[in-house]
């Protein structure tokens, strides 16, 4: 393992405490504003066009089994962090959103353990599709999405850190609703985003993953392809029950669903990303 | 309020049907670990076609040794002896309570170093101790010990050491039973004693399942760095220990025309390992990579020195080191 390796997770090692007390501050903040549930607007009806910032944390539970890595599922709960802009129009909705997530997978069998970090970052443009008076409101669109999951298993000595990356264009739908509950307003949505063309970065076939003499740099040692649905099945899925609060602002609660299978480069992986988010929906502009 | 329930019911259960989408592990029985280790090794060691090894008889030989009623020590026993035919110090298997290993690359010859020779006849408490490194001055010629490639050294300690020395009329760098580490250390060291920017080595990494699938040659340069370089003559003492991190260093300073090897050959571990996990959670570890001198010659069964020398009894009697004796005799 490089020197560099060592220094990128000793450091993601001291920020997971540093990052457990940032999710409790997070939560806690959020909580206070909940507290303003009884400090709905009286009109809750969506703008005619919003631009909403989003910030949360929550945790995950990321399972995978990287062929390249072992042939054993490993499984952990990670803690993540939650970033999105939702700019919504009359008719159509752009929705950016990041998560970031960090923690230990471990294999059941062999006891061993997997440090892991994991980002996605989607960004969809969406039309509606829908009457406006339509109870459900469908929309579809096309998105980018970026996805990177590493992983640095410390028992592979030479070959422990193993990494998926895609960029990603594909098809995306959404759909939406508003209904009463406990007297409230509330909102459910839902969005499936499908890449259909993937830019895919895997480990190569040695699983070596450094150079003789530790050459960070050398690119020879990844396998990296364009595909499609052939190589690699990845299905996104969110969905959040929102709650607005008052002046335009709101809560949500967004689960978050990620799954692939692929077979980019020469051994055949599959990931999938539970994940529970709280966020605040800060309302930055509204017409 | 029921079909909101019935919704979130579903969304829960939809999350939890994931696992259908993914494999089961494999199976954990002897006869599975054995035919995985065994295929884990033949689609990623690098030094079948060098060694001339037959694994596919390897498998005949060792496979009825296994059933579904082997326990796990005679399993491990078995796994172990078929790695023993690779011949190789980077082929390891760790069973938890119990690591496979070859060492006939030093076990079968004269271990050529004393560290309490060293340490009571020719250091004698003059020494200095920087990082890894144990230096002294012997006859106006700078002594180095460095012990292994697992101890991290810096800049800052080679500058020292370079300046100590700068004025000597040699530099004898002791890499005895040095057993390698890291291999970052070695253009680190070695550049300390680059003249010019050279070609120190090339290798090639296991690209596919074949014996023979290999990537293009990667071509390793060494060149000076650091505050100062010492290139007057330097002559380094190998024996049979020196492996892996240390044969590459010693391959490297084999560049140097101001640099000469005196003692027994290295042990060899041209090889980079990688280590897989099996199905029942062992680990192989397996050399994945084939190192090359510029002149082609293949590193992993060892670098021949410039002049071979062995301990004799007479002199380990006498308290004296041959090896090191015929260096400082070729330094005056």
């Amino acid at each position: 393992m490089s020197k560099c390796h060592i220094i990128i997770f000793q450091v993601i090692k001291r920020s997971t405490a540093s990052a457990c007390r940032a999710l409790c501050y997070t939560v806690l903040l959020t909580l206070y504003a909940i507290t303003a549930l009884s400090g709905q607007s009286e009109d809750n009806a969506r703008s005619k066009s919003a631009f909403h910032l989003k910030l949360g944390g929550g945790a995950s539970l990321q399972t995978i089994r990287d062929q390249a890595m072992s042939p054993l599922l490993y499984n952990g709960i990670q803690i993540g962090i939650y970033a999105g802009i939702d700019v919504r129009g009359v008719r159509d909705l752009y929705r950016m959103d990041a998560l970031f997530w960090l923690g230990e997978t471990s294999s059941e069998r062999s006891g061993r353990t997997s440090e892991n970090y994991t980002y996605t970052i989607n960004s969809s443009y969406l039309w509606r599709v829908s009457p406006d008076d339509a109870r459900w409101n469908w929309h579809l669109g096309a998105a980018v999405t970026n996805w990177g999951s590493f992983r640095n298993h410390q028992s592979l000595i030479n070959s422990n850190f193993f990494y998926d990356l895609f960029f990603s264009t594909g098809l995306t739908a959404a759909t939406e609703r508003h209904f009463r509950l406990f007297r409230r307003d509330w909102y459910a949505d839902w969005q499936i985003i499908v890449p259909a063309l993937t830019y895919g970065l895997r480990p190569n076939y040695s699983g070596l993953d450094v150079a003789p003499p530790d050459d960070d740099s050398f690119q020879g040692f990844a396998d990296a392809q364009f595909v499609s649905f052939g190589k690699l099945l990845n299905v996104k899925s969110r969905i959040e029950l929102v709650y607005p609060l008052l002046n335009g602002n709101r809560v949500g609660l967004l689960y978050y669903w990620d799954f692939f299978s692929t077979s980019i480069g020469a051994h055949p992986a599959q990931q999938s990303m539970q994940s529970a988010q709280l966020s605040l929906h800060v309302l930055l502009s509204k017409r | 309020m029921k079909k909101y329930a019935l919704l979130l019911s579903l969304i829960v259960g939809f999350a939890s049907c994931e696992y259908i989408l993914f494999e089961e592990d494999p199976a954990d029985d002897p006869i599975s670990n054995f035919d995985a280790l065994w295929r884990a090794v033949d689609e990623g060691y690098s030094f079948f076609e060098f060694k001339r090894i037959n694994w596919d008889s390897v498998y005949t030989v060792y496979r009825p040794k296994v059933n579904n009623n082997t326990r796990a020590l005679e399993l491990f026993n078995t796994m172990s002896d078929m790695l023993f035919t690779l011949r190789d110090g980077h082929v390891n298997l760790n069973a938890g309570f119990n690591r496979s290993r070859n060492w006939e690359w030093f076990l079968g010859f004269p271990p050529n170093y004393d560290k309490n020779i060293i340490e009571r006849n020719y250091w004698r408490q003059q020494e200095w101790y920087t990082g890894p490194f144990v230096h002294t001055v012997l006859d106006s010629v700078g002594y180095v010990r460095y012990g292994s490639f697992s101890s991290v050294f810096n800049e800052s300690h080679l500058d020292l050491i370079i300046a100590r020395f700068q004025n000597a009329k040699g530099i004898i760098i002791d890499v005895r039973d040095n057993g390698g580490g890291f291999g970052y250390l070695v253009p680190l060291l070695a550049s300390r004693f680059a003249d010019q920017r050279r070609l120190a080595y090339t290798f090639v990494v296991k690209n596919g399942p074949a014996h023979n699938d290999f990537t293009t040659p990667v071509k390793v340069y060494v060149e000076p760095q650091g505050e100062r370089q010492f290139t007057k003559p330097v002559i380094i003492l190998t024996n049979r220990m020196c492996y892996s991190a240390t044969n590459f260093f010693v391959a490297t300073m084999k560049n140097f025309p101001h640099v000469r090897v005196i003692g027994d050959w290295t042990g060899g571990g041209g090889g980079t390992p990688v280590s897989k996990e099996l199905p029942n959670g062992w680990i192989v570890r397996y050399s994945s990579t084939q190192s090359f001198m510029p002149n082609g010659f293949n590193i992993e069964g060892g670098i021949p020195p410039d002049i071979q020398v062995n301990m004799t009894e007479s002199d380990r009697l006498r308290n004296k080191d041959t090896i090191l004796e015929r260096a400082l005799a070729e330094l005056k």
